[in-house]
């Protein structure tokens, strides 16, 4: 169950940063994801972590030891990749057991190991198939036993679910939270999939660009992104631009293009600052009314719907201008038609205020 | 006018392999419709017929405007395809990629170009015409590629995982645009997929395969309402199956006896007394609630084994007290239960699915694979 930590750490290719200034500490028995669109440098800080790379500066950490130059032999690392790297000629149980032969242990405990791996990865069946018979996620499994059988208390998955079907794949990040959890490891998963992310970790760290943008629980990162970027990559939000018109002792006011006014607890704001809103799509309630005087409603139109099985998928413009999503938990028939006139209710108890940025809002709503 | 497509007794073997078994389908005027299953399922194979990339076994027919094209060579039909890895010219900026065709062709330049500026302007590309391909994300380059694909005007577009390639975020983004997209065009699209979510957000219908056979057709309500077999039902969504028995039938309801103990009620099923049946439940039809004690059908109680918060849903595993194990989601609210509560479940009687038990087994049933 070790304890990771990076200290400062940075890549540089030529002119490229892949990593910069990466400080993080990974806690024992702790499940971390690294979460961020292609090339956002989480794979360089895996491989970091791992000594398949060095980093241009900075130090890592093991259990308070200085690894940084360690080669990876030493670092005690499973490590599993998106594409298995299974041996073809060998059967499941050479394939789970070359960790274990490697580390030189004897027979017994090569034995016991492989077993428990098996055991642990539902593989007890398949111990003298080849690869070729096994499917896809089978194959995942010996990835994940062999890393197990290793012995090494410290996970590292490179998008390890990348080549499953989504379906398969929404089953199997369950059984490989509990595999981990179970084994009382500490695993650093890497995904650019923030649904996977939030389903497997207990706390996440969202990078972009090289850099760490926000790290925490995927509650705290939902509700209280510290960042536009984060806001919009992680769940589904809408973005609002307004002005502050009104700071009381209980929240403050925000007036939006067509004259409406949102009340959101946030007070340290400063009255007259051009401000965005996030908020997210299913905090947002439609009514079948034209118009309501009165906070947190806005009148637009309808001009999308979906029907998504547990939810209905609706897309109103509103009188703003600007168009928003709204999610409907409920498994009754749609309510309302394209066209409809109607006002939009926004629950803004988990609403978050940005200021608007300078540069404008395209560059922090990019997804890459 | 866009073209409808009609697939007769389509069966594609290779070897000792079905492909596809007796495949009948027909996709009409300006339909956007997914092909959904899982890796093999024959999705592909569908695509690469309708397109003559590969020709059906004997007895089987394709029709296009009702004229059959099984004589009919690829570039021919006026099909448009987009593939999950983009290929683009390297070399050539992005209007040049899009007036490849067209130019080949021998069409005029300036009416070319227009056309292209035209297609960048719906692919929100403006702007980006002089672009080479290394300078996009993989999201413009998709769309390039599928700007590239309509330039051709082909009425007719086959997608084989068209966002396959991308990040799961920009996934998300462009699987919107996708469907806007081809309803402008008014154009018809048949799009395969493995992913339930982008089935459902951009199909008017959808088709789904299994192991080459085409086990259930409509639209997203219809396919999630009412599965026809418990492969779909789990397919779809997250569902919970019980075996049992039906016990009791009575005019409005009917009592199941569980094998393990539990009992139920439906409103749903026209099976006789004493037949063997599975129950389904879909994780998001179950309520959640502290444990209370009642001892009624459709109650069960059991312990939180697992706590997840999951983009505005709550996804919880509970271990009921006969060992069993039922998946749960909620909207999340600012309360949720953590691991080790106690907890009883309820499901209303409407929300059950009720199918014969599979001669193979509940397990073979329901395998994804």
């Amino acid at each position: 169950m070790p304890e990771i930590k990076l200290s400062n750490i940075s890549k540089h290719y030529d002119k490229v940063i892949a990593v910069d200034s990466v400080n993080l500490t990974v806690r024992n028995g702790e499940y971390v994801a690294l979460l961020g669109p292609s090339g956002c440098g989480k794979t360089t800080t895996l491989r970091i972590i791992a000594g398949l790379t060095l980093p241009t500066e900075g130090e890592v950490f093991i259990d308070g030891k200085d690894v940084t130059y360690a080669p990876p032999g030493d670092r005690d690392i499973g490590f599993v990749f998106q594409h298995f790297e299974i041996f073809p000629f060998w059967d499941v149980w050479d394939n789970v057991g070359y960790g274990p032969k490697l580390r030189g242990l004897d027979e017994m405990e090569i034995e016991k190991r492989v077993w428990e791996a098996l055991e642990t990865t539902k593989l007890t069946d398949k111990v003298n198939d080849f690869p070729d018979e096994l499917n896809t996620p089978e194959l995942q499994r010996v990835g994940i036993a062999r890393a197990l059988a290793t012995g090494a208390k410290l996970m590292l998955f490179d998008e390890a679910l990348g080549a499953l079907d989504p379906k398969v794949k929404a089953i199997f990040q369950h059984e490989l939270r509990k595999i981990v959890k179970k084994n009382k490891l500490t695993a650093i998963h890497v995904t650019h999939d923030q649904l996977q992310a939030m389903a497997i970790a207990d706390r996440i760290i969202v990078m972009r660009k090289g850099r760490i943008v926000q790290i925490g629980k995927p509650t705290e990162l939902y509700y209280t992104p510290n960042d536009i970027f984060v806001a919009n990559f992680l769940g589904e939000s809408n973005f609002i631009e307004g002005v502050v018109s009104n700071v009381t002792e209980i929240g403050s006011e925000i007036r939006l293009r067509d004259g409406s006014i949102l009340r959101i607890n946030e007070k340290a704001i400063k009255l007259g600052k051009r401000v965005v809103i996030s908020i997210r799509e299913e905090l947002l309630k439609i009514h079948s009314i034209e118009r309501l005087n009165a906070l947190n409603f806005i009148p637009g139109k309808i001009i999308e719907y979906r029907f998504l099985g547990d939810r209905h998928s609706w897309t109103v413009k509103l009188d703003t201008g600007e168009t928003v999503g709204v999610k409907e938990f409920a498994r009754v028939p749609p309510s309302f038609n394209i066209e409809d006139i109607v006002t939009v209710q926004m629950d803004t108890s988990w609403a978050v205020v940005f200021p608007y940025p300078s540069d404008g809002l395209a560059p922090h709503l990019s997804l890459e | 006018m866009s073209p409808k497509v009609e697939l007769m007794h389509i069966t594609k073997k290779y070897e000792n392999l079905v492909a596809l078994n007796d495949l009948n389908l027909t996709i009409n005027n300006g339909e956007y419709l997914i092909l959904l299953g899982p890796t093999g399922s024959g999705k592909t194979t569908t695509l690469l017929l309708i397109a003559g990339l590969i020709q059906p076994d004997k007895g089987g027919e394709i029709y296009i405007d009702k004229l059959s094209v099984n004589n009919i060579t690829t570039e021919n039909r006026n099909i448009g395809f987009v593939f999950a890895r983009y290929a683009l010219f390297p070399h050539l900026d992005v209007v040049e990629n899009l007036i490849y065709s067209p130019r080949v062709k021998g069409e005029n330049l300036k009416e070319s170009r227009q056309s292209a500026r035209e297609m960048l302007e719906l692919m929100v590309l403006t702007g980006r015409g002089g672009a080479l391909p290394k300078e996009l994300s993989g999201g413009m380059k998709q769309r390039v590629a599928l700007a590239r694909t309509l330039m051709s005007g082909a009425k007719l577009l086959l997608l084989d995982e068209p966002l396959g390639a991308l990040d799961a975020r920009i996934r998300m983004a462009l699987r919107n645009e996708l469907r806007k997209i081809v309803k402008d065009l008014k154009i018809t699209a048949i799009h395969a997929t493995n992913d339930i979510t982008e089935a459902f957000l951009i199909a008017d219908r959808i088709a789904i395969l299994r192991e080459g056979t085409l086990i259930q057709i409509g639209t997203p309500v219809e396919v999630y309402e009412n599965p026809q077999s418990i492969f779909v039902a789990n397919f779809l969504s997250d569902t919970n199956f019980f075996v049992g028995k039906i016990q009791k039938v009575e005019k409005n309801s009917t009592l199941i006896e569980l094998d393990d103990g539990l009992r139920a009620e439906t409103n749903k099923t026209s099976k006789a007394e004493n037949s063997r049946i599975v129950l389904g439940i879909r994780a998001e039809d179950i309520q959640i609630r502290q444990k209370i004690n009642i001892n009624e059908p459709n109650h069960f109680h059991g312990e939180i084994e697992s706590s997840q918060f999951i983009s505005g849903t709550n996804r919880y595993e509970v271990y009921l007290e006969n060992k069993e194990r039922v998946i749960v989601k909620e909207k999340a609210t600012h309360e949720w239960f953590e691991e080790g509560d106690l907890v009883t479940i309820y499901f209303h009687p409407r929300e059950t699915l009720i199918f014969d038990y599979p001669e193979e087994g509940l397990e073979k049933a329901l395998e994804l694979e």
